[in-house]
Protein backbone atom coordinates (compact mmCIF):
# COMPACT_ATOMS: atom_id res chain seq x y z
CA UNK A 1 0.00 0.00 0.00
CA UNK A 2 1.42 3.69 -0.56
CA UNK A 3 1.35 6.25 1.38
CA UNK A 4 -1.67 8.40 -1.18
CA UNK A 5 -3.80 4.82 -0.50
CA UNK A 6 -4.08 5.28 3.31
CA UNK A 7 -6.85 7.37 3.08
CA UNK A 8 -9.11 4.56 1.68
CA UNK A 9 -7.49 2.74 4.39
CA UNK A 10 -8.81 4.86 7.32
CA UNK A 11 -11.82 3.13 8.01
CA UNK A 12 -10.15 -0.13 9.68
CA UNK A 13 -7.89 2.02 12.22
CA UNK A 14 -11.19 3.05 13.72
CA UNK A 15 -12.00 -0.33 15.57
CA UNK A 16 -8.19 -0.71 16.78
CA UNK A 17 -7.90 3.12 18.21
CA UNK A 18 -11.66 2.91 20.21
CA UNK A 19 -10.45 -0.02 21.91
CA UNK A 20 -7.07 1.00 22.87
CA UNK A 21 -8.80 4.29 24.55
CA UNK A 22 -11.35 2.12 26.01
CA UNK A 23 -8.78 -0.49 27.21
CA UNK A 24 -6.21 1.58 28.11
CA UNK A 25 -8.67 4.50 30.12
CA UNK A 26 -7.54 7.09 27.27
CA UNK A 27 -8.96 10.90 27.26
CA UNK A 28 -7.85 11.78 24.25
CA UNK A 29 -6.18 9.16 21.33
CA UNK A 30 -5.04 10.71 18.04
CA UNK A 31 -2.95 8.24 14.97
CA UNK A 32 -1.20 10.17 12.50
CA UNK A 33 2.17 9.19 9.99
CA UNK A 34 5.12 10.94 10.23
CA UNK A 35 4.15 14.07 8.03
CA UNK A 36 1.47 14.85 10.61
CA UNK A 37 -1.91 13.87 8.53
CA UNK A 38 -4.24 12.01 10.87
CA UNK A 39 -5.83 9.01 10.36
CA UNK A 40 -8.57 8.12 13.01
CA UNK A 41 -8.86 9.87 16.47
CA UNK A 42 -10.99 9.26 19.67
CA UNK A 43 -12.08 12.19 21.86
CA UNK A 44 -11.31 15.57 20.50
CA UNK A 45 -14.39 17.69 20.22
CA UNK A 46 -12.95 20.22 17.34
CA UNK A 47 -11.35 19.86 14.42
CA UNK A 48 -8.62 22.70 15.18
CA UNK A 49 -7.87 20.52 18.55
CA UNK A 50 -6.85 17.72 16.23
CA UNK A 51 -4.57 19.71 13.79
CA UNK A 52 -2.65 21.46 16.64
CA UNK A 53 -2.24 18.19 18.49
CA UNK A 54 -1.39 16.28 15.52
CA UNK A 55 1.68 19.01 14.19
CA UNK A 56 3.02 19.09 18.15
CA UNK A 57 2.89 15.03 17.84
CA UNK A 58 4.53 14.82 14.58
CA UNK A 59 7.22 17.36 16.16
CA UNK A 60 8.08 16.06 18.75
CA UNK A 61 8.44 13.00 17.40
CA UNK A 62 10.70 13.97 14.57
CA UNK A 63 13.01 16.21 16.91
CA UNK A 64 13.15 13.06 19.73
CA UNK A 65 13.84 10.71 16.72
CA UNK A 66 16.70 13.15 15.57
CA UNK A 67 18.33 13.32 19.49
CA UNK A 68 18.29 9.39 19.46
CA UNK A 69 19.71 8.98 15.99
CA UNK A 70 22.63 11.61 18.29
CA UNK A 71 22.63 9.03 20.93
CA UNK A 72 23.09 5.84 18.03
CA UNK A 73 19.84 4.50 19.03
CA UNK A 74 17.50 4.04 15.46
CA UNK A 75 14.34 5.93 17.61
CA UNK A 76 13.22 5.63 20.99
CA UNK A 77 9.96 3.29 21.90
CA UNK A 78 7.63 5.82 22.97
CA UNK A 79 7.78 9.37 24.85
CA UNK A 80 6.08 10.21 27.98
CA UNK A 81 5.37 13.21 29.70
CA UNK A 82 3.70 13.17 33.04
CA UNK A 83 1.90 16.31 34.53
CA UNK A 84 -0.64 16.99 37.46
CA UNK A 85 -3.72 16.16 36.03
CA UNK A 86 -2.94 14.87 32.16
CA UNK A 87 0.29 12.83 30.77
CA UNK A 88 1.00 12.30 27.37
CA UNK A 89 2.00 9.17 25.45
CA UNK A 90 3.74 9.21 22.24
CA UNK A 91 4.56 5.67 20.47
CA UNK A 92 5.68 5.65 16.90
CA UNK A 93 5.22 1.85 15.18
CA UNK A 94 5.96 0.45 11.56
CA UNK A 95 3.32 -0.74 9.28
CA UNK A 96 4.24 -2.28 5.95
CA UNK A 97 3.00 1.13 4.44
CA UNK A 98 4.64 3.34 6.68
CA UNK A 99 5.26 4.23 10.30
CA UNK A 100 2.86 5.64 12.56
CA UNK A 101 2.54 7.77 15.36
CA UNK A 102 -0.31 7.10 18.33
CA UNK A 103 -1.00 10.46 20.68
CA UNK A 104 -2.81 9.38 23.97
CA UNK A 105 -3.50 11.66 26.67
CA UNK A 106 -4.42 9.92 29.78
CA UNK A 107 -5.34 11.15 33.23
CA UNK A 108 -5.37 9.52 36.90
CA UNK A 109 -7.83 7.11 35.38
CA UNK A 110 -4.98 5.20 33.79
CA UNK A 111 -1.15 4.94 34.25
CA UNK A 112 1.56 4.83 32.24
CA UNK A 113 1.92 0.86 32.45
CA UNK A 114 -1.81 0.85 30.77
CA UNK A 115 -0.95 2.57 28.47
CA UNK A 116 1.71 0.27 27.12
CA UNK A 117 0.23 -2.82 27.71
CA UNK A 118 -2.54 -2.00 25.26
CA UNK A 119 -0.79 0.01 22.79
CA UNK A 120 1.69 -3.08 22.38
CA UNK A 121 -1.90 -4.86 21.42
CA UNK A 122 -2.78 -1.73 19.52
CA UNK A 123 0.27 -2.39 17.31
CA UNK A 124 -0.39 -6.15 17.08
CA UNK A 125 -3.91 -5.31 16.32
CA UNK A 126 -3.23 -2.92 13.23
CA UNK A 127 0.09 -4.39 11.54
CA UNK A 128 -2.26 -7.54 11.42
CA UNK A 129 -5.10 -5.32 9.45
CA UNK A 130 -5.56 -7.43 5.78
CA UNK A 131 -5.23 -3.45 4.38
CA UNK A 132 -1.56 -3.47 4.75
CA UNK A 133 -0.93 -6.30 2.33
CA UNK A 134 -3.01 -4.95 -0.42
CA UNK A 135 -0.89 -3.74 -3.24
CA UNK A 136 -2.67 -1.01 -5.61
CA UNK A 137 -0.55 -0.43 -8.44
CA UNK A 138 -0.89 2.82 -10.35
CA UNK A 139 -3.54 2.16 -13.17
CA UNK A 140 -3.89 4.88 -14.83
CA UNK A 141 -2.49 9.00 -15.25
CA UNK A 142 -5.28 10.21 -12.77
CA UNK A 143 -4.10 7.96 -9.92
CA UNK A 144 -0.70 8.50 -10.78
CA UNK A 145 -0.68 12.62 -10.56
CA UNK A 146 -2.53 11.53 -7.22
CA UNK A 147 0.46 9.95 -5.86
CA UNK A 148 2.46 12.70 -7.25
CA UNK A 149 0.74 14.69 -5.26
CA UNK A 150 0.80 13.13 -2.10
CA UNK A 151 4.45 13.07 -2.18
CA UNK A 152 5.23 16.41 -3.10
CA UNK A 153 2.89 17.46 -0.04
CA UNK A 154 4.96 15.09 2.04
CA UNK A 155 7.98 16.75 1.01
CA UNK A 156 6.92 20.29 0.45
CA UNK A 157 3.84 20.46 2.89
CA UNK A 158 0.72 22.52 1.69
CA UNK A 159 0.44 22.88 -1.73
CA UNK A 160 3.51 20.79 -3.19
CA UNK A 161 5.44 23.75 -3.80
CA UNK A 162 8.52 24.72 -2.38
CA UNK A 163 7.93 27.39 0.04
CA UNK A 164 9.99 30.56 -1.32
CA UNK A 165 11.89 33.45 0.73
CA UNK A 166 13.56 33.20 4.03
CA UNK B 1 20.75 -7.93 45.19
CA UNK B 2 18.91 -5.14 46.09
CA UNK B 3 17.03 -5.27 48.86
CA UNK B 4 13.80 -5.60 46.89
CA UNK B 5 15.22 -8.25 44.98
CA UNK B 6 15.64 -10.41 48.58
CA UNK B 7 12.10 -9.55 49.45
CA UNK B 8 11.11 -10.98 46.40
CA UNK B 9 13.40 -13.88 46.59
CA UNK B 10 11.94 -15.03 50.05
CA UNK B 11 8.08 -14.45 48.89
CA UNK B 12 9.03 -17.01 46.24
CA UNK B 13 10.21 -19.55 48.17
CA UNK B 14 6.39 -20.17 49.45
CA UNK B 15 5.34 -23.12 47.56
CA UNK B 16 2.84 -22.38 44.59
CA UNK B 17 4.28 -18.81 44.36
CA UNK B 18 5.21 -18.33 40.39
CA UNK B 19 6.72 -15.09 40.89
CA UNK B 20 6.33 -11.33 42.21
CA UNK B 21 7.16 -8.08 41.65
CA UNK B 22 7.89 -4.37 43.37
CA UNK B 23 5.91 -2.30 41.23
CA UNK B 24 5.17 1.15 41.50
CA UNK B 25 1.38 2.13 42.14
CA UNK B 26 0.76 4.86 40.40
CA UNK B 27 2.32 4.05 37.27
CA UNK B 28 1.91 0.69 36.99
CA UNK B 29 5.81 -0.40 36.01
CA UNK B 30 8.14 -2.99 37.31
CA UNK B 31 10.57 -1.73 39.76
CA UNK B 32 11.66 -4.98 40.33
CA UNK B 33 10.97 -8.94 39.46
CA UNK B 34 11.40 -12.04 39.73
CA UNK B 35 9.11 -14.06 37.39
CA UNK B 36 8.74 -17.10 36.55
CA UNK B 37 8.92 -17.61 32.28
CA UNK B 38 5.29 -16.83 31.10
CA UNK B 39 4.27 -15.08 33.51
CA UNK B 40 3.47 -11.62 31.41
CA UNK B 41 5.32 -9.37 34.16
CA UNK B 42 3.95 -5.63 32.49
CA UNK B 43 0.32 -6.58 31.81
CA UNK B 44 -0.33 -8.19 35.54
CA UNK B 45 1.72 -5.40 36.84
CA UNK B 46 -0.36 -2.48 35.03
CA UNK B 47 -3.25 -4.25 35.72
CA UNK B 48 -2.96 -4.69 39.40
CA UNK B 49 -1.85 -1.41 39.52
CA UNK B 50 -5.07 -0.34 38.37
CA UNK B 51 -7.17 -2.59 40.78
CA UNK B 52 -5.25 -1.52 43.59
CA UNK B 53 -5.46 2.38 43.29
CA UNK B 54 -9.40 1.42 42.14
CA UNK B 55 -9.86 -0.19 45.64
CA UNK B 56 -7.64 1.97 47.35
CA UNK B 57 -10.43 5.26 46.07
CA UNK B 58 -13.42 3.32 46.90
CA UNK B 59 -12.07 2.75 50.60
CA UNK B 60 -11.18 6.09 51.06
CA UNK B 61 -14.54 6.95 49.56
CA UNK B 62 -16.19 4.87 52.43
CA UNK B 63 -14.11 6.34 54.93
CA UNK B 64 -12.07 3.38 55.59
CA UNK B 65 -8.49 4.55 55.44
CA UNK B 66 -6.03 3.60 53.65
CA UNK B 67 -6.01 0.39 50.93
CA UNK B 68 -3.64 -2.17 52.38
CA UNK B 69 -4.25 -5.33 50.62
CA UNK B 70 -6.21 -6.45 47.57
CA UNK B 71 -6.53 -9.91 46.38
CA UNK B 72 -7.73 -11.74 43.45
CA UNK B 73 -8.54 -15.12 42.88
CA UNK B 74 -9.53 -17.56 40.02
CA UNK B 75 -9.67 -21.18 39.52
CA UNK B 76 -6.28 -21.36 38.00
CA UNK B 77 -4.49 -18.85 40.39
CA UNK B 78 -4.18 -15.97 42.54
CA UNK B 79 -3.04 -12.60 42.47
CA UNK B 80 -2.02 -10.47 45.50
CA UNK B 81 -0.78 -7.04 45.91
CA UNK B 82 -0.13 -5.33 49.23
CA UNK B 83 0.90 -1.35 49.87
CA UNK B 84 3.26 -1.72 53.46
CA UNK B 85 4.07 1.63 53.98
CA UNK B 86 7.32 1.09 54.58
CA UNK B 87 7.28 0.36 50.05
CA UNK B 88 6.08 3.78 49.90
CA UNK B 89 4.37 4.56 46.69
CA UNK B 90 5.16 0.57 45.82
CA UNK B 91 3.21 -2.17 45.64
CA UNK B 92 4.75 -5.71 46.48
CA UNK B 93 2.50 -8.09 43.53
CA UNK B 94 2.46 -11.50 44.21
CA UNK B 95 1.50 -13.83 41.27
CA UNK B 96 1.00 -17.96 42.50
CA UNK B 97 -1.59 -20.84 41.63
CA UNK B 98 -4.88 -20.88 42.48
CA UNK B 99 -3.86 -23.78 45.62
CA UNK B 100 -0.70 -21.45 47.47
CA UNK B 101 -1.09 -21.14 50.99
CA UNK B 102 -1.96 -17.46 50.98
CA UNK B 103 -1.43 -16.98 54.57
CA UNK B 104 2.09 -17.99 54.76
CA UNK B 105 2.16 -15.68 51.44
CA UNK B 106 1.19 -12.59 53.55
CA UNK B 107 3.25 -13.79 56.96
CA UNK B 108 6.79 -13.78 54.40
CA UNK B 109 5.60 -10.74 52.92
CA UNK B 110 4.97 -8.98 56.18
CA UNK B 111 8.16 -10.55 57.92
CA UNK B 112 10.86 -9.40 54.80
CA UNK B 113 8.49 -5.62 54.45
CA UNK B 114 9.32 -4.96 58.05
CA UNK B 115 12.57 -6.07 57.70
CA UNK B 116 13.10 -3.37 54.88
CA UNK B 117 11.55 -0.59 57.31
Amino acid sequence: MRRADLAQFVGALEPPVERFSREAGLRLVLLINESGQVLAQRGFARALDVMGVASLGAGIHASSHALAVMLGEGGFRHLHQGGAAAQVFIGPFRTPAEDLIAIAVFGEDSSLGLVQVFFGEFVREVSALPGWSETRPTADARLFERDLEAGLKTVFGGDGRPATGA
Amino acid sequence: MSAYGELLDRVNRVPGVRGSMVVALEDGLIVEEDLMVGVPGAAVAALVASIFRRARKSLQGADFGAAQLVQVEADEGLLFAAAPPQLGDLLLVVVAEGWVNVGLVRLEAARVVEALG
